[in-house]
């Protein structure tokens, strides 16, 4: 099998994404817990709340920079992998760093490779579920950006139900990308496994052609 | 013979990036989170007396105060007051704040009724038993949210305004705040933090600002409120006027004749 030059980076980074999910969890089931019963939070959820917030908070940013070094790295081994891949690690970069701009530019990186996959009979049913998951990413990307901004620029203190909803929109962001994360990885296996198999050999003297999900991505480009 | 196989187990080189990545939150959550007493104080509001449900234009002058654990905390509190400034303290200062909040309930009680029978005194109004324990268990309610004693000039000042039907504020003209105990003989009794009181009614644009007049009478440690809120209003060029007064009588003489 091709060696993926984001094997061990997407594990990375799907391990560091898990735990991101899981402490955005833990600080909405507090915020829950605060709107509820404000005693019981201050007594029993205060301390454990405030580790998370901020271990958290610090852990995201390395999980930003382990996303953009994934998103390079997957876009090296599209281009391995499939020779005429349109886009390149670094204008995959851009799209996603560019404020403003990566409001088309996210979505249309993620867009592109599920079109990518969803072209090869192996990985297609990655690439329909990379292709389904662009607009909830984008919408929550928006509407968690638009409410993280209000809650910061808010004088008064913020109503448990803001913050709740801001928790819910920030742990369905997490899982979204954790989810594209583990579906990209995936066929990029898949299809690194194929890489790696023989051309089907149509002139074998059996004459049957091979099905058409065993037939490798660029057999299909060469024919 | 054979020799021995020997199972070398690897390490997957991703738990070992993990285990390195999640160092740095975990250092920075650890440090945050050692134990780092300090107090702090901040600027807080001038609420006017009528959120205690007397009618009256003047204002009281409370401010944040308080104890953070750790780093993390002192960072919370920067944020949600900024001007805050802290002190170094030791592990007992969260017990010594809570004691004070205790004795500062207590005291503030004792003030609100001193300030109900000073202000019925200076404005020659005099109530029954009844009245002025309804009255003083409803200003109790009222004012549950503030701890200290530092409220009852102001009350008292309020209160002299209700009964006599009076605005000093000359509707709304002059914004009128202070700061001083009422105590049981009259007089207006020291209060603590004058500096950052002066800082929060400067902040709030009040013209007046009324201070225990105890330049005579300060028993405790350092200089006497009126010495220090002299010493703050001249050092940082406050627009505010600082009054300082020894009795209510004083406080609404002043007062009467400002509308004048």
């Amino acid at each position: 099998m091709k060696k993926l030059y984001s094997e061990v980076l997407s594990n990375v980074f799907k391990i560091l994404l898990t735990i991101l999910v899981s402490l955005s969890a833990i600080n909405l089931l507090s915020t829950v817990v605060y709107s509820v019963n404000e005693t019981a939070y201050f007594d029993y959820a205060y301390e454990l709340d405030s580790f998370v917030s901020l271990f958290g908070t610090v852990l995201f940013y390395i999980v930003l920079v382990v996303y953009l070094v994934w998103i390079y790295r997957i876009h090296m081994d599209l281009q391995s992998l499939f020779p005429f891949y349109s886009r390149s690690p670094g204008m995959a970069l851009a799209c996603n760093m560019i404020p403003i701009f990566n409001i088309y530019g996210i979505p249309s990186v993620f867009l592109r490779i599920g079109r990518q996959f969803d072209g090869t009979p192996s990985t297609s049913r990655q690439g329909q579920f990379i292709i389904g998951m662009v607009a909830p990413l984008i919408l929550l990307y928006l509407l968690d950006n638009s409410v993280s901004r209000y809650l910061a620029r808010l004088d008064t203190e913020p109503s448990a139900t803001l913050l709740i909803v801001s928790g819910v929109l920030t742990t369905a962001l997490y899982t979204c990308y954790l989810t594209l994360c583990v579906q990209i990885s995936r066929a990029l296996a898949r299809s690194a496994q194929q890489a790696a198999s023989p051309a089907p050999d149509l002139d074998a003297a059996s004459g049957i052609a091979p099905e058409r999900s065993a037939v490798p991505q660029h057999a299909y480009r060469l024919k | 013979m054979e020799a021995p196989i020997v199972l070398k187990r690897r390490i997957r080189p991703e738990y070992v990036i993990v285990s390195l990545l999640l160092l740095i939150p975990m250092g920075v959550a650890i440090i945050c989170f050692l134990p780092r007493y300090a107090t702090f104080s901040a600027p807080g509001d001038i609420p006017s007396v009528q959120e205690l449900g007397v009618n009256g234009s003047v204002r009281f002058c409370y401010v944040q105060e308080g104890v953070v654990h750790n780093l993390y905390e002192r960072w919370s509190v920067k944020q949600a007051y900024p001007e805050a400034e802290f002190v170094s303290a030791d592990s007992s200062a969260m017990e010594e704040m809570e004691e004070m909040m205790e004795i500062g309930e207590s005291l503030r009680d004792e003030t609100l009724l001193h300030a109900i029978t000073t202000a019925e005194a200076a404005a020659e109004v005099a109530l029954d038993e009844e009245e002025r324990s309804s009255r003083l268990e409803e200003l109790i309610e009222l004012a549950g949210e503030y701890y200290g004693d530092s409220l009852g000039l102001m009350l008292a000042i309020g209160l002299f305004e209700e009964s006599r039907n009076e605005d000093f504020s000359d509707g709304g003209r002059y914004v009128i705040a202070g700061t001083g105990t009422m105590e049981a003989d009259h007089l207006v009794g020291s209060v603590g933090a004058i500096r950052e009181k002066l800082l929060t009614a400067e902040k709030f644009g009040a013209d007046y600002f009324f201070v225990p007049g105890d330049r005579d009478r300060f028993y405790y440690e350092g200089i006497s409120n009126e010495e220090e809120a002299l010493h703050w209003a001249d050092e940082l060029e406050l627009s505010l006027e600082v009054v300082p007064v020894d009795t209510l009588e004083e406080a609404v003489d002043f007062l009467q004749k400002l509308k004048e």
